[in-house]
C-alpha cells in the first residue's frame, strides 16, 4: 500500500495545504454570496460616509429618502408607505444587533399607557398623576429598575497602541451625531477643550486641540468615544474601555448585553440609551441593568435613532411623537422620578396631506434646551418651561450636527448643489450664516463644539480642521493618511521608549507614563525598521516608500545621512552601532552592507547568499558591539560573529542545544542576538525559550539560562514546542528578562526573569494572553515595556 | 472600442466608485465577493460569518475608496480590508469555531480509487480541522499564503507583523498541520489494512 511522509516531504505537505483549503472554500461557497445586496442595504440602512456628496434632500420627499437611508431593511419601507397613508408618523429602525426583550420576562408594569384617540391608560396609585400624560401613539410602560445580573468586571494594563489591525470605516457613525444627546461620535472634545479625541482606521487618536497632533494612538479601543467631566475617555467596542490619558492605563469593563446602543449620558457615561425592536431602553452601563424601559405598542415598530434623545446627565429622554393631523409632541421623561414631566408641543402645524414629520430631537449639553429639526424648519425649546426659543426657516434640508453646551448655537448640514454648506444658527438672535461651504467630496464627517463653544472641530474623511465660531474661519487644518500602516518597535536609547507611527503620524518618542511625546519626528513616507545606537544619540528610519535608510541625531531630529537602495525587511533590517556611526542593513540586492557613516566607506559581506523576501524561515539580526570591532548577525539558524570583517565563528542553533536532548520536528532557530554591556558576551535566543551566553573570542557557550518549565504553564511534553524568545537586559547589565511566546496558548506571554552573573531565574509569571513580541526595559530598570503581538504595549512592574 | 476586460472594468468601477457612483461599487463586488467571502470563510470558519466579513469589507471600500491608490492591485487592497476584519471578528469571538462536517462529506472525488480517495479525502479533513484549530494569527497567515498564494512580504504587509513573526508563525502552524496529518495518516492507514 502507498504511504506517504508527511515530514520529509514539506512541498506535498504545502500542496496538500492548499488543495484542502481550496477545496474546502469552494465546496462550502459553490456559487457567489449576496453581498451585492448586504453591502447596498447598509449602505441605505447606515449612512456612511462616503468621499463624495451624498444625495440632496431638499424637501420632505428628501426626508423620506433620509429615513430610507436610515432604515435597516426593505420591508420597513413599507412601514414608511403604511405611514404616508396615514397609519402611523413614528418610524421606528430595527437596527443590526438588536436585542428584543421578551415581554413575559418583565416584571408587571408600574404603570401603562395605551395610544390615542382610544386611550387605555391604567396608573398605579403610587404615581403622582398631576406630572403624567398621554402618550399618543406608541403603548408606553415604565418599568421599575429590573437589574440583569451583574457582568463580571475585569481589568487590564492594556495601554497604548499603534497597530492596526481592523480597519473600521470612521464615517460610518459619525452621522447619528444628534441620537444620543450628548454623546458626540467620530470627535470629541476633553472637558477642558485642550484634547480632541477621534477615530480613524488605526484606532482613537488623541490629539493636542490646539496643534492637532497625534499625542497617542488606541487602536485596542476601536468604536465610538467621549470624554468623562475627569478627563479619562470612554470608548465603547463592545466592551467598555476608559483610558486615562495621563498615565495610558486602560481599564476594560465587560460590556452589557448587546444592544443598539444610541446615546450615551457624558457625566459619568453611566447611562446608555438603547433602541430595541420593540422598545426604548436606559441602561446602565456597567452593569447591563435596565433602569428605564418604553415599550412600543404593536405596529409601532419604527423608531429612527435620531428620534430619540438622552440629555448629557442622563436624566431626560424624549423622543419624536408624531402623527397625521397634529403637530409632532416632544414627551420629556424625567428618568429619576419616572414621568413625564412635561410635553413640549411643536408650533409647526400639521398639513392633512403628510405627516408633520420631524427627524431630529437633541438635547443641549447643559439639558436646558431642545433642538427640534423639521425638514425645512428648526424649533428650539426651553426644557423647563416648554417655551419656544426660536424658529427658523431652513434653506434647504439638512441634518444636525452640533449643538453648543448651552443649546444657543446650532451647527446644520446642508447640501447645495454639489457642496456641503455648514450652517451656524444663532437660536437666541434667530439668524442663520454660513460658516463654511466645502465640496462634497471633502463632506465633514462629524462636528464638534469645544466646551466653550468657540472652537469647532470637523472630522473630514481625510482631515481633521479647527474653526473659529466668532470669526466663521477655519484656523488650522491636519491631513489624515489612516490608510497607512502602523508599526511599534521598542528600544533603549537615552533610557526612553521608542514609538513609531507609521506614514502621516510620524514617530513619536515616548517616556514611560509621559502623555505627551518628548520627540517628534513627522514621517515624509511609511517608516519602519528602527535602529537606535546605544547612547541614543542616533536613530536609523527605512522609509518603505524611498527604499531609504536614514540616519538621524535624536536630540536635533535632522537628517545626518540617507542611505539608497536599502530593501524592505521591516524591523530587523539594520542595526547602528553604539557611536551611531557604523550601520548594518539588507541592500536592495539581498546583500548585507555594513556602512561607516562618516566616511561614507562601505563593506560588502560577499560570502553570503543574497537575502530573498520571500526565502523560507529567513532570519536576519544585527548587532554591533560596543567596541564597534565585533557584530554578528544570523539566518536560518546559524550564528555568524564576526571581528573587522572577518568571521570568528559560525555557530548553528543545533549546536546550542543542551547535548543529548531529544531530536525534534522543528528546526532549532535564532530569535535574537545582543552584545552585553561589558563587551564580553553575546547573549543569543533561540526558539527553545532559551538564552544562550557565548564567548567573543572564540563563540564557545558559557552558559545557557533557560526558563524552568514548572513555574510557567508550558505543557510538560512538547517536543515541538518553539517559542518566540524575546529578552532585555537591564540597564545595570544583571537581570535578564526573557519574554516566551509559544503556539500553544498556555505559553503566551510569560515571562522570565534571570541574575546574569550565575543564571539563577528570579522569578516567572504570565503576562497577557496575546503573545509578546519584544522587550525592554524602561528608565529607571524596575520597569518592563512589552510589545505585544497586537500592537500593544503593556508596562511592567519588576 | 471600449476594454471589456475584467482588469479594465474593474478600474472603470473603482473609477465610478471615486464619483461616488454605486454602480461602481456593485460591479467590485460582483467582482470579487466570490473570493472574499470563500477567503473570510476560511479564516473565521463558518459562512454567515463569511458573508458579514465581506459585506462589511466591501462598505469600508465604499467609504474608503477615496484613499485608494489606482496604481495599485485592488484585490490586495480588497484583501487586506478583508483579512483584517476577519482578525477582529476572530479576536472578539475568541474561541474555537466548529467545523463544517458537512461540506467535508462533499470532497471525495468519484474518479479516484476507493483507497486514494479515503487518504486524500482523510488528509483534507484532517488539514482542514487543523487549520480550524490553529491560533488565530496562524491560522489568517495559513489563508493568506496557501489560499491567496502571498509571500511572506506580502503576508507581514497585510497583518501587518514583521517578516520574521509571519515565517515564525507560519512555521509553527505548518507544524501543527503536519503532525495532524501524519496522525491521520497512520490511524487511516490502519484502518484501511484492517
Amino acid at each position: 500500500m502507498k504511504t506517504m511522509n508527511f515530514n520529509s516531504e514539506s512541498d506535498a505537505l504545502d500542496q496538500l495545504i492548499q488543495q484542502a483549503l481550496t477545496d474546502q472554500a469552494e465546496n462550502a461557497i459553490r456559487a457567489p454570496q449576496d453581498v451585492l445586496a448586504a453591502v447596498m442595504a447598509r449602505i441605505a440602512a447606515a449612512p456612511v460616509t462616503p468621499a463624495v456628496a451624498p444625495p440632496r434632500a431638499s424637501s420632505w420627499t428628501g426626508h423620506l429618502l433620509v429615513l430610507w437611508r436610515n432604515t435597516a431593511s426593505i420591508g420597513t419601507i413599507a412601514t414608511i408607505g403604511a405611514m404616508l397613508i396615514g397609519a402611523f408618523a413614528i418610524l421606528l429602525l430595527p437596527q443590526p444587533g438588536t436585542v428584543t426583550p421578551s415581554p413575559a420576562a418583565l416584571p408587571a408594569p408600574a404603570r401603562v399607557f395605551t395610544p390615542q384617540p382610544a386611550p387605555r391608560s391604567v396608573e398605579s396609585a403610587a404615581a403622582p398623576r398631576t406630572t403624567t400624560q398621554p402618550v399618543a401613539t406608541a403603548a408606553v410602560m415604565i418599568v421599575p429598575s429590573t437589574p440583569l445580573p451583574e457582568v463580571p468586571q475585569a481589568k487590564t494594563t492594556l495601554t497604548q497602541t499603534t497597530d492596526a489591525a481592523a480597519n473600521v470605516p470612521f464615517g460610518a457613525t459619525s452621522m447619528q451625531a444628534g441620537g444620543g444627546g450628548g454623546f458626540q461620535r467620530g470627535i470629541a472634545w476633553s472637558p477642558d477643550g485642550g484634547r480632541l479625541l477621534t477615530s480613524s482606521p488605526e484606532g482613537q487618536l488623541l490629539l493636542d486641540a490646539d496643534k492637532l497632533a497625534v499625542l497617542r494612538v488606541y487602536t485596542a479601543a476601536q468604536g465610538s468615544g467621549q470624554f468623562s467631566r475627569d478627563g479619562r475617555l470612554h470608548i465603547d467596542n463592545g466592551v467598555e474601555l476608559i483610558i486615562d490619558p495621563i498615565s495610558g492605563r486602560v481599564e476594560q469593563r465587560n460590556a452589557a448585553a448587546p444592544v443598539n446602543s444610541v446615546g450615551i449620558s457624558r457625566p459619568d457615561a453611566a447611562r446608555m440609551l438603547a433602541l430595541t425592536a420593540t422598545a426604548i431602553e436606559v441602561r446602565n452601563r456597567a452593569s447591563g441593568a435596565r433602569e428605564f424601559l418604553i415599550p412600543l405598542a404593536a405596529g409601532h415598530t419604527v423608531f429612527a435613532r435620531d428620534a430619540v434623545a438622552l440629555s448629557a446627565d442622563g436624566r431626560q429622554l424624549t423622543y419624536l411623537d408624531q402623527a397625521l393631523n397634529r403637530p409632532v409632541r416632544l414627551p420629556i421623561w424625567d428618568l429619576e422620578r419616572r414621568v413625564i414631566s412635561r410635553t413640549i408641543v411643536s408650533n409647526l402645524p400639521p398639513r392633512a396631506d403628510q405627516p408633520s414629520l420631524a427627524v431630529q430631537v437633541r438635547f443641549s449639553d447643559d439639558g436646558r434646551r431642545i433642538a427640534l429639526l423639521h425638514p425645512t424648519a428648526l424649533e428650539v425649546f426651553e426644557v423647563s418651561s416648554g417655551r419656544r426659543v426660536s424658529q427658523l426657516a431652513l434653506p434647504a434640508a439638512g441634518d444636525l450636527l452640533g449643538i453648543s453646551t448651552d443649546g444657543r448655537r446650532l451647527l446644520l448640514r446642508t447640501f447645495v448643489g454639489e457642496n456641503e454648506q455648514l450652517l451656524l444658527i444663532d437660536a437666541d438672535a434667530g439668524n442663520t450664516r454660513v460658516l463654511a461651504e466645502t465640496p462634497g467630496s471633502h463632506a465633514s464627517s462629524a462636528l464638534a463644539f469645544s466646551p466653550d463653544g468657540r472652537r469647532l472641530a470637523v472630522r473630514r474623511a481625510a482631515s481633521i480642521e479647527l474653526w473659529d465660531v466668532a470669526a466663521a474661519r477655519r484656523t488650522s487644518t491636519r491631513e489624515m493618511q489612516p490608510d497607512e500602516a502602523a508599526s511599534v518597535l521598542l528600544t533603549r536609547a537615552d533610557a526612553s521608549v521608542l514609538t513609531g507611527y507609521t506614514g502621516a503620524l510620524g514617530l513619536r518618542v515616548f517616556a514611560p507614563g509621559e502623555p505627551l511625546p518628548e520627540r517628534v519626528i513627522e514621517a515624509q513616507g511609511a517608516l519602519q525598521g528602527f535602529a537606535v545606537s546605544h547612547d541614543g544619540t542616533r536613530l536609523a528610519l527605512f522609509d518603505v516608500d524611498r527604499g531609504e535608510l536614514r540616519v538621524l541625531d535624536t536630540a536635533t531630529l535632522t537628517v545626518l545621512h540617507v542611505i539608497s537602495g536599502v530593501t524592505s525587511l521591516p524591523n530587523d533590517i539594520s542595526a547602528l552601532s553604539p557611536d551611531g556611526d557604523q550601520l548594518l542593513f539588507a541592500t536592495g540586492a539581498g546583500m548585507i552592507q555594513r556602512q561607516t557613516l562618516s566616511s561614507g566607506a562601505r563593506v560588502m559581506l560577499s560570502n553570503t547568499t543574497p537575502i530573498a523576501g520571500g526565502e523560507p524561515f529567513l532570519a536576519l539580526f544585527t548587532v554591533l558591539h560596543n567596541d564597534g570591532a565585533h557584530w554578528a548577525f544570523a539566518r536560518a539558524g546559524v550564528v555568524t560573529l564576526m571581528r573587522g570583517n572577518r568571521p570568528v565563528a559560525n555557530i548553528p542553533a543545533d549546536a546550542l542545544q543542551a547535548p543529548g536532548a531529544a531530536p525534534r520536528n522543528a528546526p532549532n532557530d535564532v530569535t535574537q542576538l545582543m552584545f552585553t554591556p561589558d563587551g564580553g558576551s553575546l547573549l543569543v535566543a533561540d526558539n527553545r525559550g532559551a538564552v544562550h551566553v557565548l564567548d567573543l573570542v572564540n563563540g564557545a557557550r558559557r552558559a545557557t539560562l533557560r526558563p524552568d518549565a514548572s513555574a510557567l504553564p508550558l505543557p510538560a511534553t512538547s517536543p515541538d514546542l518553539i517559542f518566540n524568545t524575546r529578552f532585555a537586559l537591564s540597564p545595570d547589565g544583571q537581570t535578564l528578562a526573557v519574554a516566551l511566546t509559544g503556539a500553544a496558548d498556555a505559553t503566551r506571554g510569560s515571562l522570565v526573569t534571570f541574575a546574569l552573573a550565575d543564571g539563577r531565574q528570579l522569578a516567572a509569571r504570565t503576562l497577557a494572553q496575546d503573545p509578546l513580541t519584544q522587550l525592554v526595559f524602561a528608565r529607571n530598570g524596575t520597569q518592563l515595556v512589552a510589545a505585544r503581538q497586537d500592537g500593544g504595549l503593556v508596562w511592567i512592574e519588576r | 472600442m471600449q476594454d471589456t476586460s475584467e482588469e479594465a472594468q474593474e478600474r472603470r468601477a473603482i473609477a465610478q466608485l471615486k464619483r461616488g457612483d454605486l454602480d461602481g461599487l456593485a460591479t467590485l463586488i460582483r467582482q470579487h465577493q466570490l473570493k472574499a467571502v470563500r477567503t473570510a470563510y476560511l479564516v473565521v470558519g463558518d459562512l454567515q460569518t463569511a458573508q458579514d466579513v465581506a459585506t462589511e469589507a466591501f462598505l469600508s471600500v465604499h467609504t474608503s475608496i477615496a484613499r485608494f491608490d489606482p496604481k495599485r492591485p485592488f484585490a490586495a487592497w480588497l484583501h487586506r480590508i478583508l483579512v483584517n476584519k476577519a482578525i477582529s471578528v476572530l479576536r472578539q469571538r475568541k474561541r474555537e469555531l466548529p467545523v463544517e462536517t458537512e461540506a467535508l462529506e462533499a470532497m471525495s472525488d468519484p474518479a479516484r480509487s476507493p483507497e486514494a480517495q479515503a487518504v486524500a479525502g482523510i488528509a483534507r479533513d484532517t488539514i482542514w480541522r487543523a487549520v480550524q484549530t490553529l491560533p488565530e494569527a496562524e491560522r489568517t497567515l495559513v489563508v493568506l499564503r496557501y489560499y491567496l498564494d502571498y509571500s511572506e512580504q506580502d503576508m507581514a504587509e497585510t497583518t501587518r507583523q514583521p517578516v520574521g513573526t509571519v515565517k515564525w508563525r507560519l512555521h509553527a502552524a505548518r507544524n501543527t498541520l503536519r503532525a495532524a496529518l501524519a496522525e491521520a495518516h497512520a490511524n487511516a492507514t490502519l484502518q484501511l489494512d484492517e
